[in-house]
């Protein structure tokens, strides 16, 4: 072990404060409104606090910083289409304004109010399996950077993951969105603490030079400029970005996730507010990983795996006595995204899959108490799932494209059928239905590829999923409009 | 020096400082609306 008495001291702190806190939450929580989005009682510091929270994680600083170690500074260029696409939607509501108006509480509801039921059932679908995909790598990447930093040997991976998610289970499901608020607010405090330390002390111990010259020699133009060769052959040209501007939009608007923090808002112009700032916020938590990945490319003599840089790199800077800290913070970061993400896909499957199987069979429509339970046995379920999947899942390429990947086999359809829903009055159940599955395509055909080609047409595939998103919903609505004049009812 | 290097070095600073700075204003004005959310749901919820 790594750690002093000290520092497991500070940790087994830090992991019985979070408990309680969810414990006393318990009593805050009377129905699925409190459970889920705190009753929309989130103000905009505690709002910005919790996006941070869960849109963080270690699993974040893991992905960042293997494309710094991988690829240099040039990987920088990845933490820019957060930002700008957190202001162009904080800074117009485009989208996001009409949809909190709408006082909904999943994006999948959305689709039933404006397409129909099958089209809420069939998003909800993709959204759990690409979402759960997603999320699935989490415990087998992150237990093993706790094991790697605090001297766990490896063969305890399981045990570490199994410890990490029954925490976060108990904590969530005692409280949900009201409990994850508050221990967001504790989280923050060390996650902050750990992001600023790291930097600061590496920079100090690396050498600004150093890390300027390993990366000129290690990879030279490639590593520097972005734009090397050319504007468009760049692995971090003109289609990456394009394809990272139109998938961070999708994010913003329909990553459940990330709608559920918006929807929790207390209005419309709390959560417009929250997304302005975000966007510097999210410079900030890409911009700083990947340096940390560059620090540990210029600091590390031997070469190491991309995802086992940045643990190794802590773990030897970081003096003891502070390493309980950093790793209470980096178990903050981690335990906020667990609880939001269980949260998040659990209701999208206990509200838009089973809830509707039940409502459709009973026709009637559920307590709230057991929407409640039902979603409490839907976050214990998805718990064995992701953990099974991190088990026996092997990463290939980027983890950061395989994570955005997963997330692509319902974004696209998402972000064309919301924009075109909200704006388009002739947008039409079949348009929905084909951006889906269009959409679809190119990323489910990039999981299957191999590893040198993954990261070679990742961008295409990646800008490809999007446009033939938008070319299924303006052919199937073009068609459905012109097979039936019956004039589907808009109804908003 | 690459005027990328001078891009980066300015953005990694401003990120730093940025973070550090947005960080304590927003944890310091976050106590107040903690308590204002528990107050909320204690009258919503008896």
């Amino acid at each position: 072990m790594n750690l002093s008495v000290f520092d497991l001291g500070i940790v087994v702190f830090y992991i019985a404060l979070v408990f309680l806190s969810g414990i006393l939450m318990k009593k805050y929580v009377s129905g699925i409104g409190d459970y889920l989005v705190a009753d929309r009682t989130m103000g905009f510091n505690l709002g910005l606090v919790s996006m941070m929270c869960t849109e963080i994680g270690m699993i974040t600083y893991v992905y960042y910083a293997e494309m710094g170690y991988k690829a240099g500074f040039s990987s920088l260029v990845v933490a820019i289409p957060p930002m700008l696409a957190y202001f162009f939607l904080g800074k117009t509501g485009f989208i996001i304004k009409p949809l909190l108006e709408l006082k909904i509480m999943t994006i999948p509801e959305f689709f039933s109010r404006r397409f129909s039921k099958g089209v809420r059932f069939y998003v909800g679908i993709l959204m759990a399996i690409g979402g759960i995909l997603n999320f699935g790598v989490f415990p087998g990447v992150e237990a093993k950077f706790i094991n790697t930093v605090s001297g766990i040997p490896e063969e305890y991976v399981l045990i570490t993951m199994v410890v990490l998610l029954t925490l976060v289970l108990i904590y969530t499901l005692l409280g949900g969105m009201v409990s994850v608020i508050l221990t967001n607010y504790i989280q923050y405090i060390l996650l902050s603490f750990g992001m600023v330390f790291i930097t600061v002390y590496g920079i100090y111990v690396v050498g600004w030079d150093n890390i300027v010259n390993t990366v000129s020699t290690t990879y030279g133009e490639k590593g520097i400029n972005p734009l090397f060769p050319s504007l468009f052959k760049g692995e971090f040209g003109l289609g990456f970005f394009i394809w990272q501007l139109l998938m961070w939009t999708a994010i913003l608007v329909a990553w459940q996730a990330v709608a559920l923090r918006l929807f929790s808002s207390k209005d419309s112009k709390t959560g417009m507010k929250i997304y302005k700032w975000s966007g510097l916020m999210f410079l900030f938590r890409g911009v700083l990983p990947v340096f940390w990945g560059i620090m540990a490319l210029a600091y590390l003599k031997e070469p190491v795996d991309g995802l086992d840089a940045l643990p190794i790199f802590i773990k030897t800077i970081v003096p003891s006595g502070v390493l309980g800290l950093i790793i209470s913070g980096l178990l903050a970061a981690s335990m906020s995204t667990y609880a939001s993400y269980l949260l998040s896909w659990s209701s999208v499957v206990s509200q838009d899959l089973v809830g509707v199987v039940i409502k459709t069979i009973t026709k009637r429509d559920l307590s709230s108490k057991k929407q409640l339970l039902i979603s409490r046995i839907t976050v214990a379920v998805v718990m064995i799932f992701i953990i099974w999947w991190s088990l026996f899942h092997k990463l290939e390429g980027y983890l950061y494209f395989y994570l955005q990947m997963t997330g692509m086999l319902f974004l696209p359809g998402a972000l064309v059928s919301i924009g075109f829903g909200v704006y388009w009055k002739k947008a039409r159940n079949l348009g929905a239905y084909l951006a889906f599955t269009l959409g679809a395509i190119p990323p489910l055909l990039y999981l299957f590829l191999s590893e040198e080609v993954k990261n070679e047409w990742a961008s295409v595939f990646g800008w490809g999923g999007f446009l033939l998103a938008l070319i299924g919903m303006l052919v199937g609505s073009f068609i459905q409009n012109m097979l039936s004049n019956s004039n589907q009812k808009v109804k908003v | 020096m690459n005027v990328w290097i001078v891009i980066w070095g300015i953005i990694i600073l401003f990120s730093l400082v940025g973070f550090t700075v947005m960080s304590s204003k927003i944890l310091i004005k976050g106590v107040g609306e903690l308590k204002e959310m528990f107050e909320m749901l204690k009258k919503r919820n008896g």
